[in-house]
Formats: C-alpha cells, structure tokens, sequence
C-alpha cells in the first residue's frame, strides 16, 4: 500500500485506547492520528481532511453515537456524501467500509460508532466490553456508582459508563491508571471479542 | 461579478496529459509538491490570454532553458524538437504530436490550440509572394518540407515554422517587434525569482507614473518600511546609463536605490507594479513567498486582494509554503471576494486539482491540514 493509514477520532482518550488495543493484539500501525475536539470540530474537519488526503490513503473515522446513534449516522453520512460517496442508510454492525466515489481520487473511508455500530453509546461503553466477565471489582464498582444518592448524581446518564470504568480503574494496584494504560497492563482484556470486531474491521479496511 | 476565468481546461501542455479546473475565484492559491505543474499552470494561462504571443512563447521557452540552441539544425528530425518542453511527455518533432489545447470558459472564453505541422513553401509568381502552407508530406525535407507549428486561437490561425521562431528569438528586431503584439487582456507575470529585469520593471513604471496606481505602490512598499515616501524610476535616456528605481526615504536627505533594500521590497515593488497593471486583467505571481519574510505577507495580500476587487484583477499565485497558505486563509476570510485554494497532486499518473473554499482553509490552518 503507497498510502497512508490515517485515524481520525475525537479526542486523546480515542487515541490512546486505539493505539494500546492495536499494539496489543496485532492491530495496524498508524501513519497518522488525527483527534479533533468534540464531534463537532471533527464533522467540521472531516471534508477538509479527506480532501487533502493523498494518493492510496485510507481513513478511519471513530466517533462516538452518543445518544441517538441515527443522528450521528446521518450527519457523517450528510458530510461523506457531499462529497459523493455513497454511504449506507445504517451502520454496519461490524464497521463500514466505504469506498471512493468512481472517478474521484478521495480515500477509501472507515466509520465506527461507539460502542459497536449498533447501541448508543461511548468509547467507555466499548471499554465495559473489554473487563473481565468475572471480576467481582466491577460488579463492586457498578453497585457503587449506582448507589449514588440521586442528588449527588453530576454526571448525565450518557456518560454512566465513564463514571464507572474509572471508579473500577481507581481500586486497581495501581490506582488511576488512563484507559490506554489500563489496555496495556491488561486490566481492560484486549482480546475481548468486541476488541476483535473493532481490530477486525481496522485490518479489514487498510488492507488495500 | 463572475470571474473572469470561471474554467481552464489543458490538454497536452508540459506535464498536464488532462487539467480540468472546474473553477477558479478572484484571488487563486495554487498549492503542490514539486513537479504538480503549479508554473505550467500560469504558463499555460500567459499562452492563452496573449493567444501564444511570440514574446510570451519565447520568454517561457527560456525562462526554463528549454530553447535548443542549435538554430541551424532545427530542420533536421533527428535535432531535438525546440518546442518539445511545450508538449505532453517531451515528444519529438512528428506530425501526429497531441495538439496542446488550453481553453477557458467565464467573462472570458478563450481558446489556444498548439499543433505541430509540415509547411511547403508556396510562389505566388504573379504577385512575387511566397508564403507557407500545410502540407501532407510526413517527413521533413530539407528546404522544402518544413517543421513548424499551426497557433490556433478562437479569431486567428498563424503558420510558424521552427526556423522562424529561432531567427526571432535570436534577432533583436524581430523581438521588439513582436514585443508589442496585444494581449487580449493586460496579464502581469511576477517570476519565482522576483528580481524582474529593470527593463521590465520600467515598462511597467512608465504605465502608472504620478497616477493614483503609482501612490498604490508606495502604500504597498511602507508594508516593509513605514519610511518610504516615494519611489520613481530614473536614467536610461543614454546608452549605458540603465534605468534604476530609487527610493525616498523620511529622515534620508537624498534617493536611495530600491536594489540597495533587501529582498522583500524588492520582490515586492515587482508585485505591486505587476499588480496595478494588470487593471481588468490578470495578476500571475509564481512562488509567492520568495523574499518575503512570513510577518508581511498577510499585509501583501491584503493589498492584493483590495486592489484586485478595486481594479478588477483576477489573480493566480503559486506557494509551497505554509506561512502562505496562513495568510491567505486569513485575508481570504476578511473579504467577500470569491478566494480558493487549489491543490495540484498526482494521481494514477495524472495531475488533479483539489479545491478549498475559505471555510475549509480556515478548518485546514487550525488544524494545520496540509494542503499544500
């Protein structure tokens, strides 16, 4: 492949969670990590950065759904197809792989939605995947967060997972651990299935 | 208002096999790596606007040190094609060459088609001319089949031979004489090199002396130095006495060379001289940048794009440089003027331009996308 393998995602915590699970279970390596800042810089950057992708790049998108995966869905499809790539009406449950519009030089394009293209959801949702089924620490920690006096509740139900998957990460022997790290140190399991999905469609979409 | 150039499509010209610019806006940057075609782009867009006059055929030709010396052999099939850089892929002298097409569409519509030829001579013994015709013979034949090019453009057809174009581009006559043929607009060429000839630069000084244009080019030149009061152009009445440009500076009691400045003003008296000639024409500026530190070129732009609205100038600059593409952004998105970006990058082993409207320029810069 004369291209360039390039990520796009939303923030540092994409990053690193990307980079950890692909080192730690034959993933591809990277040419180039993009992370804008929220989802609304990277559907501003989007366009402009599959334009100035050159000849042979592939580019994947990772992004979370959020609340309402179909509006999510819709506005990357709004974006891609302007520029005349012919996108799905629905995710694929096991990623997308879109191709260049015939005749256009654009690159080959990839689209993920936390946490695996078919629930609402956030990158930490995709992590819960990843921690052991039996680990009574976790079944601890979902109680706790759960148990949180209704009036003390800061977070919004969207972000639930996040709350709880750095109250488990915070009782490890090394407390505080970033969710890369976490990957790393084997903590979070990276050869969960849903972890294989996601390496899965990487492999899939730059092969070339 | 339209742009004057809305569309340029290229066949066959230097490394453009086919270039279709689908659009183009007021003020152009035209982006790429080496090798994409950004100076063949303007070139291709002097030899249409001045319909492939001699003077901007000849000037291109040695600008790239393309023009085969060797006048004498130019009959001879085997001697290198002189026009050859000219063409697609540097074929050799045959008849069946891919013409080079270059068309536009916009307030302008203007096309220029370049195709190679054979040329018997042909006695008129009852007038006592003789003239040049096409001919179907495929091969030259010294003295009486010649090589030559047929320049089409959409109100004329000339007949040049090879030998012809040698003899003027080697005879001074013949150059002044065609250094006055019009263009169909003004068109001003600003060289990556930046240090125009003085000759040059005078032609152009004479156009705008103690007009309003003239205090442009002060106004432009204090982006540099705010203690410039004046410039004018002086000498040249004698042989041997060349002509100069000299400055007034506040503070300095008597005129000071322009060449005794620095890079940067040079490079930009030759922008903004070029730039208010080119009234109702077309501003061509290779490699941007040269010359002139990264803190100027947003007030260079600035000038650019205010006097390209005022005086109706379509401009097309050439950049590899980031800082360039910054301040371009910048400016773009202080004016309602129609701007864009162009990338020229290779693809499949052809040329295609990329387009980006100021909005995308504006995400591209924060993020520092590269599109150059």
């Amino acid at each position: 492949m004369i291209g360039r393998k390039k990520l796009l995602v939303e923030g540092i915590d994409d990053e690193h969670v990307l980079k950890h699970l692909c080192g730690a279970c034959n993933g591809p390596v990277f040419d180039e990590f993009r992370k804008s800042d929220g989802i609304e810089k990277l559907l501003e950057l989007l366009p402009v950065f599959l334009k100035a992708s050159n000849e042979g790049d592939v580019v994947a998108v990772i992004v979370d759904a959020d609340t309402d995966l179909d509006a999510r869905w819709d506005a990357l499809r709004n974006r891609l197809e302007r520029l005349g790539y012919t996108v799905p009406d629905t995710p694929d449950p096991s990623g997308t792989i879109i191709e260049p519009p015939t005749g256009s030089f654009f690159p080959r394009v990839g689209l993920w939605l936390m946490p695996n293209n078919t629930l609402p959801g956030i990158l930490e949702d995709f992590l819960t995947f990843l921690v052991p089924p039996d680990s009574a620490l976790f079944r601890h920690a979902c109680s706790s967060v759960d148990g949180i006096p209704e009036n003390e509740i800061r977070f919004a139900p969207l972000m639930r997972p996040k709350a709880l998957l750095h109250t488990w990460l915070a009782w490890q022997e090394e407390p505080g651990k970033p969710l890369g790290t976490a990957i790393k140190a084997r903590f979070l399991d990276p050869h969960a299935p849903e972890a294989g999905e996601l390496i899965d469609w990487l492999n899939r979409l730059y092969a070339v | 208002m339209k742009a004057r150039i809305e569309r340029l499509n290229i066949r066959n010209f230097r490394g453009f096999s086919t270039l279709d610019i689908e659009r183009l806006g007021r003020v152009n940057l035209i982006t790429g790596k080496n090798n994409t075609g950004k100076s063949s782009l303007l070139e291709a867009l002097r030899l249409l606007v001045s319909g492939a006059s001699l003077t901007v055929l000849l000037d291109i030709l040695e600008f790239r040190e393309e023009w085969f010396e060797d006048a004498a052999s130019i009959t001879d099939v085997e001697s290198p094609f002189s026009l050859s850089g000219l063409f697609h892929a540097f074929p050799s002298f045959s008849k069946t060459i891919q013409p080079v097409e270059i068309v536009s569409e916009g307030r302008l519509s203007l096309r220029l088609v370049l195709k190679s030829a054979f040329f018997t001579e042909e006695i008129d013994s009852e007038k006592g001319t003789r003239r040049f015709v096409l001919t179907d013979f495929e091969q030259p034949d010294q003295g009486v089949v010649l090589p030559g090019v047929v320049i089409e453009t959409a109100s004329s057809r000339r007949n040049v031979l090879l030998e012809n174009l040698a003899k003027r581009l080697y005879s001074p006559t013949y150059r002044r004489m065609f250094s006055s043929e019009p263009f169909i607009m003004p068109c001003e060429h600003v060289s990556s090199y930046g240090g125009e000839s003085t000759a040059a630069l005078a032609a152009l000084w004479d156009g705008i002396a103690l007009s309003d244009r003239e205090k442009e080019v002060v106004e432009a030149l204090r982006i540099i130095d705010q203690a410039i009061s004046a410039i004018s152009m002086v000498g040249g009445e004698k042989t041997g006495r060349k002509r100069t440009a000299i400055i007034r500076k506040e503070g300095v009691p008597y005129p000071l060379p322009l060449r005794s400045f620095g890079d940067g003003l040079n490079r930009l008296f030759g922008i903004a001289l070029a730039l208010v000639n080119a009234k109702d024409g077309l501003l061509l500026i290779d490699e941007f940048e040269n010359g002139m530190h990264h803190t100027v070129q947003r007030d260079v732009w600035r000038v650019i794009f205010r006097i390209a609205e005022k005086l109706d100038i379509q401009v097309v600059a050439t950049s590899h440089s980031w800082d360039t593409v910054e301040a371009f952004q910048e400016v773009a998105n202080e004016h309602s003027e129609n701007a864009l970006l162009i990338r020229l990058s290779q693809r499949n082993g052809e040329i295609v331009p990329t387009f980006f409207e100021k909005d995308e320029l504006r995400t591209a810069t924060r993020e520092r996308v590269e599109v150059r």
